[in-house]
């Protein structure tokens, strides 16, 4: 094999189906081995890109799987928030707390009134 | 980027599902999920791992569905979610067996071209799968994304937080695999 005909194949998986410029597009032009090697990229590039018509069917519990992630046990429609899942329960819960300690502190005051 | 089919109820559903509409959601799921999961599956080259990788982008999906404006299409936007997940979870993959995949992808009708010539074709297309297959994650994923999906290497560099020049790297290692194990016998004339 000719030193132009290595160096087109080491080229040829980048060329992107533009054939070389210069001297190596002459000698491209003058040999069909390149011409061959470069064409067979063209047919790998063609036969890929027709893989994205292929579709594998999903198995058929992903849905409902999603769909169970997604209902977390709850079948209102509350908006998805951008405060993240953990969040929201800390906040939630920090919430709760708040009032809680907040109506033991009035029942307190109240039984301290009381004893005055 | 792959413009996917149209889908004109995408629209109407995603409003519905940002204001929080589970059963909304759930159509796009049903609408989205085979694409979604052969992106995954051509990512993972694994059935098992697809299918984890497509419901974890799901989930996702829905969770950041308030920040989705709308300017990319919701496939798009979903590739890029599967290619996320599925990146990052790489390294699980790295442990987990691949299963070969069986040829059972649905081909589109081959129209207009000889018996002989989709024959011929139906048959190079099974030896790239495999191919495609064999080749290791960091170099099938850039072949796919580029090559399958038209993602750009910008995008590709991008999304796997890796640099242009990887990308093009990966690619063209990629390529010559898969050129030597469709053409081997043209290797043997040097
Ligand atoms: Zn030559």
């Amino acid at each position: 094999m000719k030193a132009a005909c290595l160096v087109v194949r080491s080229l040829a998986p980048s060329t992107e189906g533009v054939p070389p410029s210069g001297m190596l597009g002459d000698h491209v032009s003058r040999c069909l081995r390149c011409q061959a090697e470069l064409a067979r990229y063209s047919r790998l590039r063609r036969h890929l890109g027709a893989l994205a018509d292929e579709v594998e069917p999903a198995p058929p519990p992903l849905a409902t799987d999603v769909d169970r992630e997604v209902g977390s046990g709850s079948d209102d429609t509350t908006p998805p928030r951008r405060v993240p899942q953990v969040g929201r329960v800390a906040a939630t819960g920090g919430a709760v707390a708040a009032a809680a300690a907040g109506a033991a502190a009035v029942i307190v005051w109240r039984h301290s009134k009381a004893a005055v | 980027m792959t413009q996917g089919r149209v889908r004109p109820n995408d629209g109407e559903l995603l409003i519905r599902a940002r204001a929080g509409d589970r059963a909304a959601f759930s159509d796009l799921v049903r609408i989205h999920q085979d694409e979604v999961y052969t992106l995954a599956l051509r990512m993972t080259a694994d059935r098992e791992l697809a299918a984890d990788v497509s419901q974890e982008a799901f989930v996702r999906a829905w969770r950041a569905l308030p920040k989705f404006r709308g300017d990319a299409r919701f496939s798009t936007w979903m590739h890029r979610i599967v290619v996320n997940v599925a990146w990052t979870q790489r390294r699980k993959q790295a442990k987990h067996r691949t299963d070969p995949i069986d040829e059972s992808f649905v081909e589109p009708a081959a129209e207009s071209i000889s018996p002989e010539r989709a024959a011929e074709s139906a048959a190079v297309q099974g030896r790239l799968r495999a191919a495609l297959q064999a080749l290791a994650l960091p170099v099938r994923t850039v072949v796919v994304l580029k090559d399958v999906y038209g993602w750009s290497h910008g995008e590709i560099a991008e999304h796997l937080n890796i640099t242009v020049s990887a990308a093009k790297v990966r690619l063209h290692r990629g390529r010559q695999q898969l050129r030597t194990q469709l053409w081997p016998e043209v290797e043997v004339e040097a």
